[in-house]
């Protein structure tokens, strides 16, 4: 594996070069690195102007982000611009990139005044917006019987939106879950949303279906998940809030994910989205959602089409129909969350095909947060949990398992790990 | 070289001493002793009390210096004086003859300050701790100051402490670069946490306050502790025997007041009764500013402002009485007590200041009963015991049921968005720090601690220590649903810890040693209920055992008379803690039953030196160099799929070395001049992770510590400048704490979060009053008025001004 990785790695190495061009005009690769992934971590960005080569190392290099928790970062299309979210803190930064630590801060916002909360959850919505939103769940209960009866659990959803140039707020909105949603428990209710898109004069924001256990003995309950449900509000107004639901191709399961983005736009500004499922008895589905609805006669399963069970907490669009998949091997271990068993797969979801890339082996890509399409190409950076790894330049043109070239190198350890390149 | 010279240099209790050979006495017969009490200066010591020890003969000196004890039977004592302003004396007497002549000098205590290394020479003290690298601070004149304990201590090489914010706010103590549970305090040899947290150190005054030691990495067995860098000893003011009454108030900047009373009384026939009461208010509304603290206008943007702390009043109060007997023949002392504090402390901001709280606050109640007995020569000669427990009932609550939202200028939020229900922005979990909260633990707690010790001739010493510690939690929390509540179970754990030691000492005291065992026993106990995904209900009844050894060995051994050589080692355990163990359901943390205790291989090699010691002058350079090789240590992890539970593993290795250094100079008993410094590079030194994975801040500075501190301590006291036979004392401090990392030092390179230096200022005056019984001080503090943190985002007082007085009833 070691000596095939070497050998395309050293190929890519001798194929056509484009035209070096002035070193202003460069896009500057961020890359992000988390230590701990815990309570404690924090996280560090450093710029690059040629991710093919050189290695990177973070010891004595790199931009400390504010952040009390590991932060959530996205960028500008072109790179240029940095944006953060103190997760723990309650502020979102805009950086100017630089080469190596050179970020200098443009923009500072205290979103905790719109949101009640540090730790809310953002998405790059669009080039134009970022959205933050939250749930908050209360327990509702019947004060009228002794002893007192659980009824069910409320849950009130905060929408921000932030204009990315001006750090403003231009939509601030809550609401309660709207009644159409459904439950497959008698105690679900809906405990997170998360992974918006804007797709024309709506948003789609991911859901996650979460379970309370009245009598306390069940800390942790699992909500029961027979369909696929998102909230749909209009754009740019956040209002008018609706569930669209489906059970298109047997799917099942949340749509929120993690940190990874679950939705993308393609160049019809249809949106796909990918969902998340728990244990390996569901398939893992992308989904077509047009005006609103979910698209009843797409189905693409990316499970099925790998041939083994895999769940994902988002993916990548390229472009033409071809996207990257991060995800986890549910048959390699149940455990998926906190083992290394993780890959990337390419998807084509016009012809419905998916491809295991031959990524490196003993990747954790559950923290993962973003990807970066240049020039046609598509960038990872991608180690081995507690190893030394590469950014990996994927070339959306080629079907084969070893599609990709192998640049820079990258420096990590143990309690260490790289969260994307911007 | 003789017992004078030795002690003297020592620094410790000035006994003008020579121990008489013979041995035997006769029972009958009665003499008188008698003598006179001097200063060094030959100045009489006026009123100085002077006692027979566990006896119930005592007198008190003329305005001459003279004592007389009369109808004392043949026999052998230790005679001990003591007065306000002077160091305490004690010399052993053989009485065989009608009568006996004693004259006594005590120093004037003046080198309050220094670092006292506590030898253990006289045998009628407690502290058996000659070759322990210690500091053994005394707080004589410093009562006269407006000091909390904590500063005090933070005065002392080697020794840090780390303050969230002003009176009353969470402290951490550091010895030698470890902290946390590693550091173990104590009142008198009792475990600190055993009277509550309100009957914190800063709660008790100073005035109450004998001696403060600290212990750096091996602490002696009869404190019988699991600690593993080091602990920490008040020694109350016992004032046996004596009739006292003192009364202290103090008021200085920020509303902040501190009063105290304590008296004792004890008749002929030995019944004893003290007491002390305390009471410490303050509103704590200094100024802050910086990065964090802000206000937000609606559309998000930030203006950082000056801001005064609005929500961070505290007040405790206490009492303590104890009654019994003492210098009894059956009991040299028997008391029984009483502890009751409580405290009250509002929360003003969250991990940083930039999370502002206007509502949170926290309550703390505890009742402690004590018994302690001591006999020395029980049943055989030669055989002592003393022995202390207490029990406690301790309640603590968290009151967070508010959601408003403030700002920094103490207002709550307004609502711009006019989207929610009231007027005012609100937290949307319900409360300022979470979910509504009134959750109360109440918490059970008996301590005993045994120390039995045999003596064989003038040189060994074989003792037996025993420490037993048994807790129970009750945790509830009223705003939760009762099915929740229910499921709050109580939780046990049970500690002894047994040490046996031995002790050396030369006649001549050229040479001591300590050699000592100590097991340590753990049993814990927890229910928790458990449903698995087909909703099948199981109690879990988990409980654990926990077996393990540890050993150390000290050894003092004077070169010269000027030059004492010491070296320490100890295998150091540190038990898991009841909330490791036991998790914390508001916090989402899991209980972990299967925790290993830390432990610690500790190694001191210390050197004293009397550079210079004539009439006037006296030089003394006392250094400790130190390595602590830790493993096992419990590190909270994130442990679940979601992101959200967390637990405790043993985890990390860390290794630290370092030394201090302190340089005392007195000339002629008026100034005194104390430089110290420490260096404490504590590394994390665990190369893999379980995966064989090298971490990229191996060997990396601990984050978030400090690692170098330099403190400056001048004093100078002198009679009659104002008036005649009037002391005036004037003190300043400088303390030095360099910058430090709140993260990796070696990982990235900028915009890196840092603990930025602190350099700051204190002096102080005070003045005793001729008829020596009051005293009046004014201290200000960090006069420069510079911005302090001793944590990330949590910034200190600035420029504070008290006024002290204290009254000596008689």
């Amino acid at each position: 594996m070691l000596l095939i990785a070497l050998f395309i790695s050293s190929c890519g190495g001798d194929g056509p070069k484009p035209e070096p061009k002035p070193e202003e005009s460069k896009r500057i690769f961020t890359l992000g690195l988390a230590v701990g992934s815990g309570r404690t971590s924090k996280t560090y960005i450093q710029g690059i102007t040629d991710p093919t080569k050189g290695s990177i190392t973070f010891k004595g290099k790199g931009f400390e982000v504010p952040s009390q928790r590991t932060a959530r970062i996205f960028s500008s299309a072109d790179g240029k611009n940095i944006f953060n979210l103190s997760y723990g803190g309650g502020r979102i930064y805009k950086f100017e990139a630089g080469v190596g630590k050179n970020y200098k801060q443009i923009k500072e916002s205290n979103v905790n005044i719109a949101m009640g909360t540090n730790y809310p959850r953002w998405t790059k919505a669009s080039e134009e917006r970022a959205l933050l939103h939250r749930v908050q769940a209360e327990r509702i209960w019947d004060e009228t019987k002794t002893p007192k009866v659980f009824k069910h659990t409320k849950s009130t959803i905060r929408l921000v939106s932030v204009d990315l140039k001006t750090f403003q707020f231009t939509s601030v909105e809550e609401f309660e879950t709207p009644t159409d949603v459904t439950y497959g428990g008698k105690y679900d209710y809906v405990g997170r949303i998360d992974g918006p898109i804007i797709a024309k004069d709506k948003v789609y924001y991911g859901m996650a279906r979460w379970a309370y256990d009245p009598s306390g003995k069940n800390k942790r309950p699992r909500a029961t998940i027979n369909n696929v449900q998102t909230l749909v509000v209009d754009y740019p107004s956040l209002k008018n809030p609706k569930i669209t639901t489906t059970t298109v191709g047997g799917a099942k399961g949340n749509t929120n994910g993690y940190r990874t983005p679950v939705a993308h736009l393609d160049e019809k500004k249809e949106v796909y989205q990918i969902i998340s499922v728990r244990d390996k008895k569901d398939d893992c589905h992308i989904l077509k959602i047009s005006n609103g609805k979910y698209d009843e006669s797409y189905d693409f399963n990316l499970s099925k089409l790998l041939g083994f069970q895999v769940t994902a907490n988002g993916w990548f669009y390229v472009g033409k129909g071809i996207g990257y998949v991060p995800y986890a091997n549910m048959d390699a271990s149940d455990n998926w969350w906190r083992e290394p068993v993780w890959g990337v797969a390419r998807v084509d979801l016009y012809n419905k095909k998916a491809v295991k890339m031959n990524v490196p082996d003993k990747l954790w890509l559950t923290q993962y947060q973003n990807g970066v399409v240049h020039e046609g190409k598509f960038y990872m950076a991608l180690a081995p949990k507690g190893g030394k790894g590469n950014i990996y330049i994927f070339d959306p043109e080629s079907t084969s398992p070893d599609g990709f070239t192998q640049g820079a190198t990258l420096d990590t350890g143990a309690d260490s790990y790289y969260i994307g390149i911007y | 070289m003789s017992p004078n010279k030795r002690v003297l240099y020592c620094g410790c209790l000035v006994v003008m001493g020579f121990i008489l050979p013979q041995k035997g006495f006769c029972q009958k017969q009665t003499g008188t002793i008698s003598g006179q009490v001097l200063f060094t200066d030959r100045a009489p010591a006026v009123a100085a009390y002077v006692m027979l020890k566990n006896t119930g003969f005592y007198a008190i000196a003329d305005d001459k210096g003279q004592y007389k004890l009369e109808g004392v039977p043949y026999g052998k004592y230790v005679l001990a004086a003591s007065t306000v302003e002077g160091k305490n004396a004690e010399v052993k007497v053989n009485l065989k003859q009608r009568k006996l002549l004693k004259n006594l000098t005590l120093d004037y205590a003046v080198e309050q300050l220094e670092e006292v290394i506590v030898t253990g020479k006289t045998e009628e003290t407690a502290i058996e701790t000659k070759g322990f690298a210690v500091n053994a601070i005394g707080m004589r004149e410093l009562k006269m100051q407006s000091l909390q304990a904590n500063e005090v201590l933070d005065q002392s090489a080697g020794v840090r402490i780390r303050q969230d914010g002003g009176m009353g706010s969470h402290v951490h103590y550091n010895i030698n670069g470890l902290t946390g549970s590693s550091v173990r305090l104590f009142i008198d040899g009792v475990p600190l946490e055993s009277f509550g947290s309100s009957f914190s150190l800063n709660s008790i005054p100073v005035n109450m306050i004998k001696r403060i030691e600290v212990y750096k990495g091996v602490v002696p067995p009869h404190l019988s502790s699991d600690a593993l860098g080091g602990a920490i000893n008040v020694v109350l003011d016992r004032n046996q025997g004596s009739h006292n009454l003192d009364f202290s108030y103090s008021v200085g900047s920020f509303n902040t007041h501190s009063a105290n009373v304590n008296g004792s009384y004890r008749s002929k026939s030995g019944l004893t009764l003290s007491g002390s009461a305390f009471y410490n208010y303050s509103d704590n509304n200094y100024r802050v500013w910086g990065e964090e603290v802000f206000t937000t206008d609606r559309t998000g943007k930030i203006e950082r402002i000056t801001a005064t702390r609005f929500h961070d009043s505290f007040v405790s109060k206490g009492g303590k009485m104890d009654m019994g007997f003492t210098g009894k023949k059956w009991a040299d002392r028997l008391l029984v007590g009483v502890v009751l504090s409580d405290m009250q402390k509002d929360i003003q901001h969250g991990p940083t200041m930039a999370t502002v709280y206007g509502n949170r606050k926290m309550t703390q109640k505890s009742a402690v009963a004590s018994l302690s007995y001591a006999k020395e020569n029980l049943f055989i000669s030669e055989l002592s015991i003393d022995h202390y427990s207490t029990y406690a009932d301790l309640k603590r609550t968290v009151i967070d049921t508010l959601p408003y939202r403030y700002t920094w200028k103490g207002e709550r939020e307004p609502d711009y968005f006019n989207l929610f229900k009231g007027k005012y922005n609100l937290h949307l979990s319900g409360a300022e720090a979470g979910v509504p909260t009134l959750g109360e633990d109440h918490e059970k707690h008996l301590t005993a601690r045994t120390n039995l010790s045999y003596r064989l001739g003038e040189a060994h010493k074989l003792s037996v220590n025993h420490a037993f510690s048994g807790f129970s939690r009750n945790p509830d929390d009223p705003k939760r649903p009762q099915p929740e509540r229910d499921m709050m179970d109580t939780r046990y754990s049970n500690k002894h810890i047994l040490g046996f030691a031995y002790e050396f000492e030369h006649p001549e005291g050229k040479l001591n040693l300590t050699a000592f065992v100590k097991k340590y026993l753990q049993y814990v106990q927890l229910t928790e209920i458990e449903r698995d995904f087909n909703g099948k209900l199981t109690a879990i009844r988990g409980h654990s055992n926990n077996d393990y050894n540890g050993y150390g060995l000290v050894a003092a051994y004077h070169i010269t008379p000027a030059i004492q050589l010491m070296l320490s080692g100890e295998r150091a355990i540190r038990m898991p803690g009841n909330y490791e163990i036991f998790g914390n359901a508001s916090e989402n943390l899991l209980p972990t039953l299967q925790l290993e205790p830390e432990s610690s291989i500790n190694l001191n090699l210390g050197l004293n030196l009397e550079v210079l010691h004539t009439q006037k002058h006296l030089l003394k350079i006392n250094s400790n160099l130190f390595r602590r090789d830790t493993k096992d240590m419990i590190r909270r992890v994130v442990n679940s799929h979601n992101d959200t539970d967390a637990q405790f593993e043993n985890q990390d290795k860390i290794l630290s070395q370092g030394f201090d250094v302190e340089a005392n100079y007195t000339y002629d008993a008026t100034l005194t001049l104390t430089l110290g410094t420490s260096v404490f590079n504590a590394r994390f030194n665990k190369q893999f992770d379980e995966n064989g994975d090298q971490y990229i801040y191996y060997r990396d500075r601990l984050r978030n510590e400090p690692f170098f501190t330099f403190n400056a301590n001048a004093r100078y006291i002198k009679k009659g400048i104002i008036q005649k036979n009037a002391t005036t004392a004037l003190n300043y401090n400088m303390a030095f704490v360099q910058a430090f990392f709140r993260d990796w030092e070696s990982i990235g390179s900028a915009g890196k979060q840092v603990i930025p230096t602190q350099l700051s200022h204190d002096i102080g005056l005070s003045h005793t009053l001729p008829n020596q019984k009051i005293t009046l001080s004014l201290d200000a503090k960090n006069i420069f008025n510079r911005q302090l943190f001793d944590n990330f985002g949590l910034q200190k007082p600035g420029r504070a001004f008290y006024l002290k007085i204290n009254y000596k009833l008689f």
